[in-house]
């Protein structure tokens, strides 16, 4: 096994991971939910907005260089069976919360305008944006929160 | 779940997890989660095992917890 290739990327605890995980999904999915209120282009709501962003693609940033995130899209030659083994749930664990975001993206562009929320073309591209992002770091960020039942079963 | 005997035999050979680990291609962190259990290995990996330690997988690993060493000897003492 290659390990002097981990070694490139930050070895950052699990818990660390965990709270970039968790600073990304909120920074950028809350930076989009606001989107839906700059209509009036209020300074505040600018300001909030771009903070968010730029808290969520920091951590986005930060998380893809992390040593799961190695884990997490290395050759499968690069990692063990046991890494592979939870690579497999964390790509699982990805595919389900994809899921979950689309099928709210599609009850909000169906039935959005009910309560006010009307989807235009730059909504959808800043979504389709952070369904990108979010598709590439979470296998990390799923990777650390399973080492965290991992450890606690241990204890 | 499975129980293994990998630390004992490993502290027994003067073997660090990393050295372990390199003899059988794994990460250091996994000879970690398989002492403790938290990871159950393949096949190929409990012989890999087995084979640098020159065991038996019986001998190294088991369904059921391996008694611990102070009976084991009294026992062996006795017969």
């Amino acid at each position: 096994m290659k390990t002097s290739t981990r070694f490139s990327y930050m070895n950052l605890s699990p818990r660390t991971v965990r709270g970039l995980f968790v600073a990304m999904l909120v920074g950028l999915w809350g930076s989009l939910l606001m989107k839906f209120g700059m209509a009036a282009e209020r300074p505040v709501l600018l300001i909030s907005f771009g903070v968010l962003v730029l808290i969520g693609i920091g951590a986005a940033g930060v998380l893809f260089l992390s040593s799961l995130s190695f884990i997490a899209h290395a050759p499968e030659g690069q990692i063990d069976e046991r890494e592979l083994a939870e690579r497999n749930r964390a790509y699982f664990d990805t595919v389900r919360l994809i899921g979950l975001v689309i099928l709210l993206a599609g009850l909000v562009t169906s039935f959005g305008e009910w309560v006010g929320l009307r989807v235009t073309l730059p909504i959808m591209e800043n979504f389709l944006m952070r369904l990108f992002l979010t598709t590439i770091v979470a296998p990390a960020g799923f990777l650390a929160w399973r080492q965290k039942s991992i450890e606690e079963n241990a204890e | 779940m499975v129980h293994n005997r990998i630390a004992l035999f490993r502290t027994e050979r003067g073997l660090s997890r990393k050295e372990l680990a390199d003899l059988i291609d794994l990460n250091p962190q996994t000879i970690g989660f398989l002492e403790r259990g938290s990871y159950s290995p393949s096949v190929e990996c409990a012989l890999r095992l087995a084979n640098v330690f020159n065991l038996s997988v019986d001998d190294l690993f088991s369904l059921k917890p391996f008694p611990a060493l102070s009976t084991q000897l009294s026992v062996h003492k006795k017969s």
